[in-house]
């Protein structure tokens, strides 16, 4: 079996993946903290095991965009490996939004929450089974190829990581 | 202090065994930063240096022997080199090639014991010289005359100098003038090092929660003077750590607890700058997860001119992508035996090094055979 691994940029995101996984909506795999904006790829690169099938999987943010070089000097590091961005348009609660069919307001008020810090601390305290009942997973990170022809970096062909 | 060469003959189990920390050439984009003496890029040393064998191979001797060492060119009387020598009939003699990156020295220490007293000591030093690389740099402490030397010819009025330089009671300078070191053995309560930090706490609640998803906190106790710890956990239970040590012990994993230790560890490298620091089995009872997670850590945690010495039984430390030349083998079959697996040309890419171990390509897996005969 392929070993997985999945990066992620803050709590929401382990959540939402984690989430993804038990209800086999995506493969299974490891899951670990890396922001490519921000993080140096050789900090976490020892510990990526040594086999050529390995799969990495990095789920990043686009609104809120920090040093394009950095990501880009990661991203050259990572050539090596087989690595797919998952690509979120802005951020977690925009793609729940267009997942859902909600409006942010909707989503928050579902979260009880007034505003994206206490949504961000009750989505991670949730119970994601009840909350995201009727969103359509096929919609989740489809809308991220902007970004990446925007920025001229090219993805894996074959980026499937949805079962 | 980092060392580049080490021989030990007579001590423990060690008959003429040598051990490198060096390696001859730099690997692009290698993923140990810095890999090299600060201001002479040249000398290339191992920063991080991860000790493999069976049980009983040497592992945890060569680092109290390493021990013994920077006691000794500090000025300490190591009586510890008179309880390791082997065979007591001998002398017994380490010869030691390091370096001292403040003063920028690369020095040459020579010690021979009986079981009762140093017998021979013999110091050389040279300042290193940019335009050197490592060869040349070796070879000129080769060929230096010695500075110093101790012996029957030579006792400079000291009859009896125990196992205590003489060098260094006679005012020559063998070391920096605050070095830093830190070993911690795996026997419980093992410890040596030169100053106690006080506990980092955001380091210490992280892995005290990596290793037990059950504690919620860990906070200091603040009308206690001295370093005291409450650990709350998820049902009301509470324990207590004062000075680095647990109270009620049973509350904790036998991993959780020496966890603490390599919390204190980590927190002393990251206070310190360059230095030798020495993790003997700290992790064993750790999951394997946990183990490459904290030693990741430690490495990216090390300062230039620092040098970290790892022991472990782990095959999955083998699969971290660490240069080659970072794995020493040892193995024992009547002494100490030490293989450089970067020496003997399994280099980066060849990725198989796991591999090359399970096939005993090294001789290093422990003989099964005594316990298979009861199958």
């Amino acid at each position: 079996m392929r070993q997985v691994l999945y990066f992620y940029e803050g709590e929401s995101e382990k959540k939402l993946i984690t989430y993804l996984k038990d209800r086999q909506i995506i493969k299974p795999g490891r899951i670990k903290k890396f922001n490519l904006w921000q993080d140096k790829f050789t900090s976490i690169e020892r510990t990526l095991p040594l086999r050529k099938r390995l799969k990495l999987y990095f789920i990043i943010d686009t609104d809120a965009l920090k040093s394009v070089k950095w990501f880009k000097d990661n991203l050259k590091k990572l050539k090596k490996y087989n690595i797919c961005l998952i690509v979120q348009s802005k951020n977690l609660e925009d793609e729940l939004s267009y997942m859902c069919e909600q409006s942010k307001k909707q989503l928050f008020t579902a979260f009880d929450a007034s505003n994206k810090e206490e949504f961000t601390s009750k989505f991670i305290k949730a119970n994601l089974v009840g909350k995201l009942r009727n969103c359509n997973f096929n919609k989740l990170w489809s809308r991220g190829t902007n970004f990446l022809q925007k920025n001229n970096i090219e993805n894996l062909k074959n980026c499937q990581y949805k079962l | 202090m980092i060392f580049l060469k080490l021989k030990i003959d007579n001590f423990y189990m060690f008959k003429n065994t040598e051990f490198d920390f060096t390696y001859p050439k730099k690997i692009a984009n290698s993923t140990i930063e810095g890999e090299f003496l600060t201001d002479f890029p040249k000398i290339n040393y191992k920063k991080v240096c991860i000790l493999m064998g069976a049980n009983a191979s040497g592992k945890t001797s060569l680092g109290k022997i390493m021990c013994s060492i920077n006691n000794y060119l500090v000025g300490k009387d190591v009586k510890n080199f008179s309880d390791s020598i082997c065979d007591k009939n001998k002398n017994a003699e380490t010869e030691i090639i390091y370096i001292t990156p403040q003063s920028k020295e690369i020095h040459k220490l020579l010690i021979k014991f009986n079981v009762e007293r140093l017998i021979f000591e013999q110091h050389t030093v040279c300042k290193l010289k940019k335009t050197y690389n490592l060869d040349k740099t070796l070879l000129a402490v080769e060929n230096s005359p010695p500075r110093f030397t101790y012996d029957e010819n030579n006792k400079h009025s000291v009859e009896n100098p125990g196992f205590k330089s003489v060098a260094h009671s006679l005012g020559q300078t063998l070391c920096e003038e605050f070095p830093t070191w830190n070993y911690k053995y795996n026997d419980f309560n093992n410890s040596n090092k030169l100053k106690t930090n006080t506990p980092n706490m955001p380091i210490l609640e992280a892995i005290l929660k990596s290793f037990d998803n059950s504690i919620l906190s860990v906070s200091k106790i603040s009308e206690s003077e001295e370093d005291s710890y409450i650990v709350k956990f998820a049902n009301n239970d509470e324990a207590f750590i004062k000075d680095g040590k647990i109270i009620n012990h049973e509350r904790f994993s036998r991993g959780t607890i020496e966890s603490i230790e390599v919390a204190d560890f980590l927190n002393y490298i990251i206070l310190n700058d360059g230095g030798t620091f020495f993790l003997d089995e700290k992790m064993a009872y750790s999951h394997s997860e946990i183990e490459i997670s904290i030693l990741n850590l430690i490495i990216e945690k090390l300062k230039p001119n620092s040098q970290f010495f790892y022991t472990t039984h782990n095959y999955d430390i083998l699969e971290m992508n660490l240069p080659n030349h970072s794995y020493t083998f040892m193995k024992k079959n009547k002494f100490i035996k030490v293989l450089h697996p970067g020496k003997l040309g399994y280099t980066k890419n060849d990725r198989g090094l796991l591999g090359y171990v399970k096939n005993d390509v090294f001789g290093t897996l422990p003989d099964t055979s005594k316990i298979e005969d009861f199958l």
